[in-house]
This record gives structure tokens, C-alpha cells and sequence, in this order.
């Protein structure tokens, strides 16, 4: 159907055909058409006037396919939302957004202009980690164990900034660069005092994982340096002995009063207690120095017939004991018995040897002695005979002096009224059990009587040699 | 009477050589025990009994 609009006139423009469209041409061509659905069609594009001036297009591509869209309900709720469409082409707002490059975890980058991703640098929301570094500071930042070639842990206890290292580097390199010239470094990196505060030296090659060596330092009260030697070598070892080869004893423990000894051409060992106040000398090859016994006042160190050494006392000289002993009140022997003199007070006894209790010198000082005894008696009729015998250990040893008027050739009326004899003897001493005592025989009639006193009846002694 | 005049009250054929030689020796430590026979080796004479002795004792 053909149909003409007076342009002048507004009116409603109708078909009757309910299956015709209704289509507006300009120069013979079909601008608009409305079919029969309602669905409008623009031959080329809509165009929308400014209210001032220009116009707004909107046009479907060359070559447009079958595509519907249906715009959102509403207007955008923030500003700055996109306009986003489902495959239906039903659109809505959105914030925003790009699709990332590379993996999960990646940390994104510019590649070329477009979002990428790459296995050297990842976070998961808790560690950053990076690889893939330049030069021999290659390592992952984050880890807990440090990789080969790789560093330390860093940690947010453990503080690194590039004022921090520029205190301590002359030209600070670049973490990834290249290392510094000799001489850069002008000090030691200090260490702050935190307890966790430490070193980790990564574990030679050969050892077992990704063990590393701590160094640590204790509690200190001022600053201490360790200067390492100039030398190659194993200086310490913690949890056993330091050996000698390591400049230490080997011993793990010693014994108190001891001194330890080569016992062997690289092993030593603790001696056994020396003796307090002992002199040291050596015990042989392999064997521990041993100590002599402890001296006493006038010894002089000797030896013995083995050569070792030995305390011992001087010969003569005033060191030896020496005593004077005396009888203090008369004493009646029986007649014709051999009656012990109880000398029974002394002048001197310097080594506190003569008992005057029992009567003995038993001296403590093994020994040669010179003794020497001297008796003042008498009966009170008549004396015949008379002997003057010293005693050792309970025994007749040495017989003195001797009276006898009963001999051949005496006369039976000669008789003695009062003797003074005396003489002494060379006895030795064994230092412990050994003693002497004076006796005196009588033979008479009356009587018999030993007078007192230190001009009269006496026992004395010295030492004279060992 | 003493441990010698006892003896030779028994032997009178004793003599001092016997005493004073130590062929019997008669000794006193001076320790209140008194006299005793610390030796008797005479070569016919038996040693005298304490019998015999505390029978002198009595006398």
C-alpha cells in the first residue's frame, strides 16, 4: 500500500494490512521501517540533536549480525561504574576492571602494555617471595631457610634499610647488584642487641640440606672482638674437649689437686692428688709426676738408692734429737738384780723423745745415737761388784761399765764403799719402735742405793747420723 | 727375803758369776711388778718352781 502525508498536517499514519510494514523512504530508499512486532528499523544510524547544536550517532557495525542488547534497569549506583553486558547482551554497571596476566599468586607487571604474571615473584597474601635475581645475591626473600648462594631470612624483626646499610658501606651496592669494590666496606655490621639477634653462616657444600651455623652472642658487659687468625684450621669445638692438636688438653675433667701430663706424645691426662707441700718429679715416659711425702723441719731433699728424690735428715749438726735425762730421787735396787734406773726428769729433750714416765728414749728419728750413761751408788755395807748395762728394746745390749772385786787376785777384804761409773755406746735406731733404758747390777750387802740428781746418775743422747 | 736370796737359799752353790754373767739373770723394770727371773739358763740347775719360791716366802 502506497500512502501520501501531508507534511503540514499531523495525523496518524495506519495500515490495514495486518501483515504489511510500514516503511519511510527518502529518495526511493527505505529509512524507517515498523513492522508489524513493533520492531523499528534504522537503515543507517540514530542520530541524536544537541539541544544547542550537534548531534549524537549511535550506529550498528557494517556488517552487524543478529545482536540485542537491553540496557540496565537503573542508573548507575557509583559513579565511575562501567557498562557491562551478559553473552544475552543484557547490560548492567560495574566497577571497573581488568583480567590478570600470568597465575595465581603471580605479582602482576607491565609486559608491553599488558598485565603479566611470572614464577620469580609471587605473594600468596603472606610471603613475597623473589627469584630469578642478577649476580650472586640470587635467594628468595621471605623463606625461612636460606637457599644456596641465596640470603638470609629477612624478617620483620630484623630491620635492613638503605640508611641503616649506608652507615656501615662506603658505596652501599644495590640488593641484585653487583659486589662492592674491595675496601668498600669501612665497618663491621653491627648486629642490634635483640636476643634473636644473629648470624647464620650458610652450611659448606657437603653438608647436610640447608643447615646453616648461628652465631649468637651472650649477655655481654662491655664490647669483645674476635680476631680470627691467619691461618686455616678448626679452633673450637663446642660440646666436647678441646684436643691438643687444638691448642687445648683433651680432658673433659681432671682431679682436684692433680696436674695433668703428657701421657702420651699427643694425649693428656690428669695425675693423681699430689701431696700437699710434696715435691713434683717426673714418673717416666707415659707415666704421671708423682710428689714426694711432706718434709719436717731440718730435712734437706736427697735421694734414695733409686735415684728419686726424698726428704731426709741431716747427719750430725744440730738438727737430731738430743736429751739429758736424770734420776730425781734415790732409788733402792734389789741387790744382785738387774733393777731398771728410773730416770725419771730430763735437763733438755728437743725432740721429745725420752719418757720420763717409762723411763725410755725412743726417739722418732731413725738413726745412729750416741748414749752415754753415768750412775752414782752405793750400799750400805759393802759393794763387790757392780754393772752398768744399757738396755734396748727390753734387752741386755750393751754392758758398759763393769766392778768387780771378785776377780783372781783381789783381795776378799777389798770392798768398795761408793762407785761413780759411767760409759756409752753407739746405738742405732729404727725411728719407730726402738728404745733404750739404763740398768744397774749391785752386789753387795746392805742396802743398795743410786743417788740422784744430774751430776750423779744420768742417761744422755744424740743423734749423729742416719 | 728377796727373788736372789731365795734362789741361792735353794742353791747355795750359786755364785755371783752366775747372776752377773747372765746365766740366770734376775731382773726389775721398776714398774712395781718387783723382782722376776728374765732368764734362767743354768746347765744342771732346774729353774726354780713358784711352789718352791712362795714356800721361801713363807719362811
Amino acid at each position: 500500500m502506497a500512502s501520501t502525508i501531508n507534511a503540514t498536517t499531523s495525523g496518524v499514519v495506519t495500515t490495514g494490512d495486518s501483515v504489511a510494514t510500514l516503511s519511510l523512504q527518502t529518495g526511493g530508499t527505505t529509512a524507517v521501517a515498523i513492522d508489524t512486532a513493533q520492531i523499528v528499523t534504522l537503515s543507517k544510524s540514530l542520530a541524536l540533536l544537541g539541544s544547542t547544536s550537534g548531534s549524537v550517532s549511535i550506529a550498528a557495525p557494517a556488517t552487524a549480525g543478529t545482536q540485542s542488547y537491553t540496557l540496565p534497569t537503573a542508573v548507575p549506583a557509583v559513579s565511575g561504574y562501567a557498562l557491562t553486558a551478559t553473552t544475552g547482551g543484557v547490560m548492567s554497571w560495574a566497577a571497573a576492571s581488568g583480567n590478570p596476566g600470568g597465575s595465581t599468586t603471580q605479582v602482576q607487571y607491565n609486559n608491553a602494555g599488558a598485565f603479566a604474571g611470572s614464577a620469580n615473584m609471587t605473594f600468596d597474601g603472606t610471603t613475597l617471595t623473589a627469584a630469578g635475581f642478577s649476580g650472586p645475591l640470587n635467594g628468595t626473600v621471605g623463606a625461612t631457610t636460606a637457599n644456596t648462594g641465596a640470603f638470609t631470612t629477612l624478617s620483620a624483626s630484623s630491620t635492613v634499610s638503605g640508611t641503616g646499610f649506608s652507615n656501615y658501606l662506603a658505596s652501599p651496592p644495590a640488593i641484585g647488584g653487583t659486589a662492592p669494590a674491595a675496601g668498600t666496606f669501612t665497618t663491621a655490621k653491627a648486629i642490634a642487641a635483640a636476643t634473636q639477634d644473629s648470624v647464620l653462616l650458610q652450611g659448606r657444600a657437603g653438608g647436610t640440606g640447608s643447615y646453616v651455623a648461628t652465631i649468637t652472642p651472650t649477655t655481654l658487659t662491655a664490647s669483645r672482638t674476635l680476631t680470627i687468625p691467619d691461618a686455616t684450621g678448626t679452633i673450637l669445638q663446642s660440646g666436647t674437649a678441646v684436643t691438643v692438636a687444638q691448642g687445648g688438653t683433651g680432658l673433659t675433667a681432671g682431679t682436684s689437686g692433680g696436674i695433668p701430663y703428657y701421657s702420651g706424645t699427643s694425649a693428656i691426662t690428669s695425675s693423681a692428688l699430689l701431696t700437699q707441700y710434696g715435691v713434683v718429679y717426673g714418673g717416666g715416659a707415659g707415666a704421671a709426676p708423682v710428689a714426694t711425702a711432706v718434709g719436717t723441719t731440718g730435712q734437706f731433699l736427697g735421694a734414695n738408692t733409686g735415684g728419686a728424690p726424698t726428704w731426709q735428715t741431716p747427719s750430725g749438726g744440730s738438727s737430731g734429737p738430743t736429751f739429758a735425762a736424770y734420776l730425781s730421787s734415790n732409788q733402792n735396787p734389789t741387790l744382785s738384780t738387774f733393777t731398771k734406773v728410773t730416770l725419771n726428769a730430763t735437763q733438755w729433750d728437743t725432740a721429745s723423745a725420752f719418757n720420763t714416765t717409762t723411763n725410755r728414749f725412743q726417739p722418732l728419728t731413725a738413726g745412729y745415737y750416741l748414749i752415754t750413761v753415768q750412775a752414782n751408788y752405793d750400799a750400805a755395807t759393802t759393794v763387790t761388784d757392780s754393772i752398768l748395762a744399757i738396755y734396748k728394746n727390753g734387752s741386755n745390749y750393751s754392758r758398759v761399765f763393769r766392778n768387780n772385786l771378785r776377780g783372781t787376785g783381789v783381795p776378799s777384804t777389798v770392798n768398795f764403799a761408793e762407785l761413780i761409773s759411767a760409759g756409752s755406746a753407739m746405738i742405732y735406731f729404727n725411728g719407730t719402735t726402738d728404745y733404750v733404758e739404763l740398768y744397774i747390777y749391785i752386789v753387795g750387802s746392805g742396802t743398795a742405793t743410786v743417788y740422784n740428781g744430774t751430776a750423779y746418775t744420768t742417761m744422755t743422747g744424740a743423734f749423729i747420723r742416719a | 727375803m728377796n727373788l736372789y736370796e731365795k734362789i741361792v737359799t735353794l742353791y747355795p752353790e750359786l755364785s755371783n758369776f752366775d747372776f752377773s754373767k747372765g746365766i740366770i739373770s734376775l731382773q726389775n723394770d721398776s714398774d712395781g711388778r718387783g723382782d722376776y727371773i728374765a732368764a734362767w739358763n743354768h746347765p744342771t740347775l732346774p729353774r726354780p718352781t713358784d711352789e718352791q719360791l712362795m714356800a721361801l716366802e713363807a719362811k
